[in-house]
């Protein structure tokens, strides 16, 4: 076997194990371990094998079939390991403690990841035969010196709503909370990006109608700082 | 001030989600909401182009 085949079937075994590894770490820790529980049905631990069966298959075939090899390790695997959750009783998440789920949920992530491509090292793009050949394009503003404070200003809120959610003591708020918090934290970020790319843009408008533009949202502020003062002011 | 309105929503955000990890669900409805408008304010500030009428 020359050098080139091993490294061809060293490669195949990485692109098979990059999706496979997390995928059995997280049918493991989210779905074997409710099916293999005593209180759960045969039916639900046909299914956590059936799973595991899909997970291992696909991963197995996608390297020379690539779409039968998704439909099968990524879209039958998780329909066998919702059909799992469903069938193992009314509350399968109860069965699992937060750590575990929290380290299931880390798998899950991995898994997605695994099936995701990278462009292999050393090559170049333009060397592909499909490539649209032209000028290059060159972009149309200059990054403006505040964007980069502007998008760390709103990633450092995001995280900082991301953490005092965890501070919620109250089961059933809890998941609210959390909720809430990636919410208001994916807002920030997006909203961080488009003011630190607006930033670089010639603004046609005057101040006045900058101002003007955000009228609504400004004065429903004033009105809702009013409110919460007059409260302040009546509970004092 | 688009920037200062940034700030103030994240801010405000903070203290919505802490007085809700607090228990007092009407000033984690006020900051939440502040939040919001604050947010609201800050991008239709900065957008670009004047919007279509």
């Amino acid at each position: 076997m020359s050098n080139a085949d091993r490294r061809r079937q060293v490669q195949n075994i990485a692109s098979y194990a990059n999706p496979l590894l997390p995928g059995l770490y997280a049918w493991v820790a989210t779905v074997g371990y409710p099916a293999t529980a005593p209180a759960a049905t045969a039916l639900s631990r046909l299914t956590a094998v059936a799973a595991l069966g899909a997970l291992i298959g696909g991963c197995a075939i996608a390297p020379r079939h690539p779409t039968w090899g998704r439909r099968i390790g990524v879209l039958a695997f998780i329909a066998l390991s919702v059909a799992t959750w469903l069938l193992s009783g009314p509350n399968p998440s109860g069965k699992l403690d937060p750590l575990s789920a929290a380290l299931g949920t880390v798998g899950w992530v991995l898994f997605a990841f695994g099936w995701g491509s990278l462009r292999k090292l050393g090559s170049v793009p333009e060397d592909d035969p499909n490539v649209v050949m032209g000028p290059a394009l060159r972009s149309r503003h200059h990054r403006a010196g505040e964007a980069l404070p502007v998008l760390a200003l709103s990633s450092a809120g995001a995280v900082l709503v991301l953490l005092l959610a965890w501070r919620t003591t109250r089961p059933t708020h809890a998941l609210f909370a959390h909720s809430v918090a990636l919410l208001c934290a994916i807002w920030l970020v997006s909203a961080g990006g488009s003011i630190a790319t607006d930033t670089a843009r010639r603004d046609r408008r005057s101040p006045f109608e900058r101002i003007r533009a955000a009228a609504a949202p400004l004065v429903g502020l004033a009105l809702l700082l009013s409110l919460g003062l007059l409260w302040v002011l009546y509970r004092a | 001030m688009s920037i200062a309105l940034l700030a103030a929503a994240a801010v405000w955000f903070g203290l919505g989600v802490y007085a809700l990890a607090h228990r007092e669900d009407v000033r984690a409805l006020f900051g939440l909401m502040a939040g919001a408008l604050s947010l609201s304010a800050a991008t239709e500030m900065r957008r670009a182009t004047t919007p279509k009428s």
